[in-house]
């Protein structure tokens, strides 16, 4: 009973880190129908931000509130940053040429960012991993049945910013001007323009949004994690990307329920078997809830014209 | 809008467009005047809907111009030659439909904002040549205006509330005041039709461009839905250009019309003029029922 609670407790942590990740790519596919395969080398970089700007603290005498603060914003506005070149020079010039285009884009973007970290000319860090600064300082912040089930400080900081950040993103996109017209491009982004909708712009800023989250997200794997190194965000964007998958790509709450579910998979697989299962399984439910529901748990079924 | 010349809302001259060496649209003149109610009608495939994609600038005209409220619109894309004053609906609808009703009238109507930049500035910088200046404007209007949104301050909410008291207005003018609340997808197919052109009238346009609004109605409705084209006309003081296979109703509310076959203007004037021009009879004659027969789809 111990274990499972504290396996739920892991999972729903993992889950919600996934979460992140996930928006951004179910929300650039929902504006371009277009899988961003660059978005967890984005989420990478926004780490590598997050890890230079918190060694800066540390020089400067240890981590309080306001330094935490900071690392969390730095790492996001670097990142939408990123977004926004990589939308403006990579996708923009693209936008009407077939969607494999960009798709075969992105991944080279993806490749050069990964491969590239790994250079260490100039302020590149390099193929060695790095420690992430312990930037919260660990502790228990509740322990339950004797001390068998133990809810880290940390965790319960990553559950509130990732809740946070999806409760603002909801509100984003439902209740606000730049919501509905991003909802208006997403279903049909030429009639959007006859309304006089600016939709380069819309994209661009989905982009920023997706990006910003992701740095959130980078930061928080961190904290849990520690280790960071260039080829991270390969993994974690593959798996964010399935997790957006079995949530049914372009809806936003499928992306976070997606999410929740892999974090669960996962932990009972490596709690329960062998860790070296874990990604065998994370996969293979995602061939399940393909082949069950080729459209993902949450997605619309459509009928293709012919 | 005094002087007679500011009364022209939208003039296309000569404009041509070619695909392939096809002429989709050959010679295309047209000028729609404040208040005035025109047609636009001919065979399946005359153009009809292509003089529409040129005029909003979806297709760029190989040959000649428009002009909107007498500013060129050539070679700008369609949401700036939306914001000079023109909107259209489609043949087929294409409404947002996971939005609903009020939500697809809130998304058009960027007009009734508060920019930071007044948007008559930004034209006007525009217009003067200092483009990426009046691009930065704008810019820096929507990423103000989204930001407003997030930290939701009070002035955005009051603007919000203004906004919907605006779309709930349009969609009462448009007898939909009860759909509100409903996704697009679920109204009857009258109801998604009028529902267009609640939209597009979201973007307060000077001009509105019809693309068989009335498709798919019954004889009624369709009569209905051309009292109510009329109506809109005289409340907002609009231009309005109609395209509509029923040469019956066309004739009946229309003050003009152009009769477009094979991407040529082949008839242009009252109804009486069009009907008795020998051309639109053959154009008619060999395609559908003939002028006046009525029903075409």
């Amino acid at each position: 009973m111990s274990d499972f609670l504290q396996h739920v407790i892991n999972g729903l942590s993992a889950g919600t880190i996934y979460a992140l990740v996930a928006l951004g790519y179910t929300m650039v596919y929902g504006v371009l129908k277009l899988i961003n395969f660059a978005h967890g080398d984005v989420m990478m970089m926004g780490t590598y931000v997050g890890y230079a700007s918190a060694l800066q603290f540390k020089q400067r005498g240890g981590f309080g509130m306001a330094s935490v603060l900071a690392i969390f914003f730095l790492s996001m506005a670097a990142c939408a940053a990123v977004g926004w070149l990589i939308e403006r020079f990579a996708y923009r010039p693209l936008r009407e040429k077939p969607k494999l285009t960009a798709l075969i884009t992105a991944i080279g973007i993806s490749f050069a960012v990964s491969y590239g970290f790994q250079m260490d000319w100039g302020f590149l860090p390099g193929p060695n991993p790095r420690a992430f600064p312990e930037v919260i300082r660990r502790q228990p912040w509740l322990t339950l049945l004797d001390g068998e089930v133990t809810l880290w400080n940390w965790q319960v900081i990553s559950f509130a910013v990732a809740l946070g950040l999806m409760a603002g993103l909801q509100y984003l996109v439902f209740r606000t001007r730049f919501g509905r017209a991003m909802r208006a491009v997403s279903h049909d982004h030429r009639t959007a323009a006859l309304l006089g909708i600016h939709t380069d712009r819309v994209i661009a800023v989905t982009f920023m949004l997706g990006s910003a989250l992701a740095a959130g997200a980078g930061i928080l794997f961190a904290i849990k994690d520690v280790k960071i190194e260039p080829l991270m965000g390969t993994q974690q964007g593959l798996k964010a990307f399935v997790a957006a998958v079995i949530g049914g790509i372009g809806n936003v709450p499928g992306a976070v329920v997606g999410a929740v579910l892999l974090g669960l998979v996962e932990e009972f697989v490596v709690g329960y078997t062998a860790s070296s299962w874990r990604d065998a399984v994370a996969f293979g439910f995602l061939i399940l809830v393909l082949l069950l529901r080729p459209e993902g748990l949450f997605g619309r079924v459509t009928a293709e014209k012919v | 809008m005094s002087a007679p010349a500011s009364d022209v809302l939208l003039e296309a001259r000569s404009a041509s467009i070619v695909f392939g060496g096809l002429k989709a649209l050959s010679e295309f003149s047209l000028t729609v005047r404040k208040g005035e109610l025109l047609g636009l009608i001919g065979p399946n495939g005359a153009g009809k809907t292509t003089a529409f994609n040129v005029l909003t600038g979806v297709y760029q005209p190989t040959s000649g111009e428009v002009r909107v409220c007498g500013e060129r619109v050539n070679g700008m894309r369609p949401f700036q030659v939306n914001r000079r004053g023109l909107a259209r609906t489609f043949q087929n609808i294409r409404l947002f439909k996971s939005l609903t009703a009020l939500d697809n009238v809130k998304v058009a109507c960027l007009a009734e904002t508060h920019p930071l930049f007044s948007r008559a500035r930004v034209e006007s910088l525009q217009r003067s040549g200092l483009r990426p200046l009046a691009t930065a404007l704008d810019a820096a209007n929507d990423y103000y205006d989204w930001w407003r949104a997030l930290l939701l301050t009070p002035g955005f909410q009051a603007e919000e509330e203004a906004l919907t008291a605006k779309a709930l207005a349009l969609l009462e003018v448009m007898g939909l005041a009860g759909r509100a609340h409903e996704e697009a997808r679920n109204l009857p197919y009258g109801e998604q039709r009028r529902l267009e052109i609640a939209r597009a009238l979201g973007t307060r346009p000077k001009v509105l461009l019809l693309d068989e609004p009335a498709a798919g109605m019954n004889t009624r409705e369709k009569a209905e839905l051309m009292v109510l084209i009329g109506q809109l006309r005289d409340r907002f003081g609009l231009g309005i250009l109609v395209i509509e296979h029923d040469m019956k109703l066309v004739m009946g509310i229309c003050e003009r019309i152009t009769v477009l076959d094979h991407g040529e203007t082949i008839a242009a004037g009252t109804g009486a003029e069009v009907r008795a021009n020998p051309k639109v009879v053959e154009a008619y004659l060999g395609d559908a029922p003939a002028p006046g027969a009525g029903g075409a789809a």
